[in-house]
Formats: structure tokens, sequence, C-alpha cells
């Protein structure tokens, strides 16, 4: 929850907690980066969550 | 609770004192049955009594999925022959556990832990176990894993299989045994059985012996038989021995090894084979080159710690260490090797239900189906979705599985593992086997921060992990691999760290770590 109450735990998806409208502007800025730096790879090349077989 | 067994030596083993104070080696329990101070069906029964007090009751380690219901009367034969006739050898009447992707031909179901394979007996036993039992061996029961070999889901929780639930580390039992051979660590850790088979597609054995503080041999592709075993990816499954020592473990790997007709990838096994407790050494680390594989370190500095005591060691016992190793080109495998995987689990998976026409599924399809009508109780936590991706696959003669299957081989063999050892003139690679044990999440699945299972893996070759040490009581192993064929030198350097370091201690079965 911010400040005001309003609930945007997942405005970001990027752990950053938003308090203001300039904040809440960062908070997408970073969400935009992290989709293009961690856009979760599809599940046909990711592997098993550890050591398999 | 059973009455305490009488020893040669005038000591009895007491089957509520600590675990400590109840291991036997092979060669012990051997040693004791040859002075006909304690026989098979004893042993038998002491393990069944610890697995009733330790799996089943108090620590609830659910390492064990079912126990031989014939183990005694097979014991009991084992002991008769052993007085008409003598011992088979060093394996005769010792109690071995199987993971459950592991065939046996009698009352033991197989169901790599899946409720879709419940009730499941296969026709024959495993070439491995068909061996095991000719050495002699009691098969005690299977193991828990992780369900289909960590091969369903991308966020699974290593060790929970819908028919075991979830293995617990007996150092930790809020902590991952890892997998997916779980059971048998967990198992052989906790003195369960004189030791387990493990299975391995990428770091399944390995791991699951580091975090469980044991010894574990991923052998070369093609050494032991992969018929009978429910496949994962058969250019790179194989079974490996899970033991205390690298004494046990080398002499489960004598007897599991060799030529399968049914099994074209072990036609040099005979060739390779050796009696493998004999080319063990305590001198064997004296003038061996060993490559410190530096990409493998710097996931975990509690592992570095014990790695950097590990090498020191080594270099005290004569080895001589080449620092710098750089693996981490290997690491630009994994894309080829997840679409290796997903077409060989699929071809792997279909010809073995094809082959077993009593087994309640009949297809990957099958099983995926079967998953999805009993969601409630086989994906409380997590999906299928690797299976499901497996079962879109086009075959193996699709050019783009066959594409990443010859990459998989140039990576891991000629630019990884061939290449260090050519250009350093190295006997073999050293690194951290991987971080410890991390705390079991069902929700959000395995927490790994590192482990150096995938060049050995993909490759193919031999890779022996032995106990280092500890981090905060939580085991961690020191990892060897080298070129194919080469277990029985990775067995004798390992057999040389293990003597100097002495770095295995048995689990007290702490609640979480302290």
């Amino acid at each position: 929850m911010t400040r005001d109450g309003e609930a945007l735990a997942d405005v970001s998806g990027a752990g950053i907690v938003v308090a203001t409208q300039d904040d809440r502007d960062l908070a997408f800025e970073h969400a935009a980066q992290r989709v293009v730096r961690f856009v979760p790879s599809p599940i046909l090349t990711r592997g098993p969550s550890s050591a398999y077989g | 609770m059973q009455a305490p067994l009488h020893v040669a030596n005038g000591a009895r083993i007491d089957l509520e004192a600590p675990v400590e104070q109840g291991e036997r080696s092979i060669a012990q329990w051997q040693e004791l049955m040859e002075s006909g101070a304690v026989s098979a069906v004893e042993i038998v029964e002491h393990y069944l009594a610890r697995i009733d007090a330790i799996d089943r009751a108090g620590p609830a380690l659910r390492s064990v999925l079912e126990v031989n219901p014939d183990a005694v009367a097979i014991a009991a034969e084992l002991d008769d022959e052993r007085l008409r006739s003598g011992a088979r050898g060093a394996l005769h009447g010792i109690p071995v556990l199987l993971k459950d992707n592991i065939d046996t031909g009698d009352r033991l179901t197989t169901t790599a832990g899946s409720l879709a394979l419940e009730g499941h007996r296969a026709p024959r036993d495993a070439f491995l176990v068909a061996r095991l039992r000719a050495a002699g061996a009691v098969i005690l029961g299977k193991t828990n894993l992780s369900e289909w070999a960590n091969a369903r889901s991308t966020r699974s929780s290593s060790g929970w299989s819908s028919r075991g639930g979830q293995t617990r580390n007996p150092y930790a039992l809020d902590r991952n045994p890892c997998g997916s051979s779980s059971g048998s660590g967990a198992a052989v850790a906790a003195d369960l059985a004189a030791a387990a088979v493990g299975t391995e597609t990428d770091g399944s054995i390995v791991c699951p012996a580091s975090v469980n503080g044991i010894v574990g041999v991923k052998p070369t592709l093609g050494l032991v038989s992969r018929d009978g075993i429910i496949p994962v990816a058969a250019s790179q499954d194989t079974a490996g021995p899970m033991a205390r020592s690298v004494a046990d473990a080398a002499i489960l790997l004598s007897a599991m090894a060799g030529s399968d007709a049914d099994d074209a990838a072990t036609r040099e096994a005979d060739a390779h084979a050796v009696d493998y407790r004999a080319v063990l050494d305590g001198e064997a680390l004296r003038g061996a080159r060993l490559g410190v594989v530096r990409s493998c370190c710097g996931r975990h500095e509690g592992a570095d710690a014990v790695f950097e005591r590990a090498v020191e060691t080594l270099r005290a016992l004569g080895a001589e260490i080449v620092d710098g190793i750089d693996l981490s080109s290997v690491s630009a495998v994994r894309e080829h090797e997840v679409r290796v995987m997903r077409a060989e689990l699929k071809a792997g998976i279909d010809a073995y239900l094809r082959e077993r026409p009593d087994a309640p599924v009949g297809s990957l399809a099958d099983v995926i189906a079967f998953n999805a009508r009993h969601a409630d109780r086989v994906m409380p936590y997590f999906r299928q979705e690797f299976l499901e991706a497996a079962q879109a696959e086009a075959g193996l003669d699709d050019p783009v599985y066959l594409e990443a299957l010859a990459a998989c081989r140039r990576i891991a063999r000629d630019e990884g593992i061939d290449r260090a050892l050519r250009e350093q003139r190295l006997d073999a690679l050293i690194a951290p086997t991987g971080t410890p044990a991390w705390v079991t999440d069902p929700i959000d699945g395995d927490r790994l921060l590192g482990l150096c299972s995938s060049p050995a893996a993909v490759a193919g070759y031999p890779h022996v992990t032995v106990p280092a040490g500890f981090v905060h009581g939580l085991p961690v192993g020191l990892s060897l691999f080298a070129g194919p064929w080469q277990e029985g030198r990775l067995l004798a350097y390992a057999h040389a760290f293990e003597q100097a370091a002495d770095a295995r201690r048995p689990p007290t079965f702490p609640e979480r770590v302290a």
C-alpha cells in the first residue's frame, strides 16, 4: 500500500514501493527495464528447477 | 524395536543409539558376516528397523518409498548359500536401496514417484539390478525422488513426488535433499542401507550426494546400462552409486558396470570396467595435475572456503594444482541441453511405457492426462509444463533436435572438458560440487545457488563427488571430473582425498540450522 492507501504492490513487479506519482513513474520505468532485461524465458528454453535425471 | 545385534569384537549395535555408532562400511559388514557374528538377515532387519525409526517416525525423512517384502527371505537364502559355498563377493548379503525409476522384477513397484504409475510392477529387473543381485546384493527397497526425476516442472521442489511427498535433508530437516536422487542421498546419509543407486541426467547424483554429505559417482555414459530405467534424456542418462565412502561406491560400481546387449551405448563398457576397489590408492594424488574450474566458484562464499581448504589438502597430498580453468563457455550449452532433453524425454517415456503394456498409462500423453485429471493430488504445488513441452516435440529425426545434440557434444566435450584437459595437460578437473542445501519451499520451488554438474553431464563424462566439509552444518562436496572411462582414476583421487580430509560426519537430524 502507498502512503495514500492505494494498492500498488504489483505496479512494477520490480519490488519498488511507490508513494508518489513520481515514484510511480519511476517504478514503471524500472519495470520496463526489467521486462527488457529479464523477460521470462519461454518453457521451451527453460530447464527443470535444479538437478534432474 | 528389535534386540541389538552382536558383533565380532564383542560390541553391540544398538538400534536406538546415535547413527554414527551404528554405521558400518560394506567391507565391515562383510567381515562380520564372514566371521559368523552377524547374518545377512540381521543386517536387513537392522536397516528395516532404522527405516521404521528414522524414515517413517522420528525425523521422518520420507526417503524410502517402499521396502522389499522379500528382503529378509532373500537374505536368508544368501546366508544359506554363504554357509554352503562361500560368499559370491563383496556385495554378498549387502542391502542396497534403488531409486524408484529403476525397474525391479519383484513385488516392488517402479513409478518415478508418480501416482500415474502407482502399482506398476516392472516385468523384469533392470540390467544393473540383475547384476547387483548376481553379485549377492539384497534389494532393500525403492527411494523417493523428484517426481519424474525432476522432468515435470520448471518450478518444482526437489525431492517431492506425488507418491512420496517431500524428502527431508538429514542435516537440517527443513532443508532440501536436492534431487532427483533425493531419497537415495538422504537414506544413505542417514544409514538406512549400506548404499544406494541413483540416476543422473544433469546433477541428479552429484547434487544430492553433495548436500547429503556422501559420495556420488556419475559414470561415463555407457559404463552402466540404461536398460530398465525410466528415462529423461538418453544422451545423458546414467545410473551410479551413492555411498558413505569411496570404497563402498567403488564396490557398487564394479558390480553395476558392464556391457549390455540391449543398450548399444555400453558396447565398450566391458573393455573399460575394472575392479574399482582395487585401484583405490592413498598415494594416488602424488604427481596428479588437477585443474581448478574457477568458473564453478563464486556462488557461495562458504562453499568456496570449503573448496579452497580441499585444494590445499589435495596439494599437500602431492597434487599439482593448475588454477584458473574457465568452463563458463559450457553455460551456453543450457539452451541446447533443454532442447535435447525435451525431445528425448518424449521419445524415451513413450518407448518405456510401450514396452510395459501392464503399466496403468501407455504414453507421455496418458501421463499428462492422468495428472490433469488428478491435479489436486498430483499438482498441489507445481504443474507439468515441462512434460507438456516435451509432448509437443517433433521427434528424434527433427533437424532442430539433431543440431542441438551436436551443439551439446561440441560445447561440453570439444570446447569444454577435452580442451581444458589437453591444453593444460591435466589428469582431472576439480570444483566445488555445489552450494549448501536450501530451505525447502514447495510453493516457490528450488533455490539452488550453484551446481557444477553440467560439463560432465552433457559431455557424458565421469564425475565423482566426495564430502569436503560443512557450511553452517550443511555438507558440501568436492567434485572431480575427467575424460571418458576415467572412473578408476577419479575414484583413486577421491579416495586419497577422503582418507586425508576425513570430512564426512553422520547427520544428527536437527530441525533447522543452529
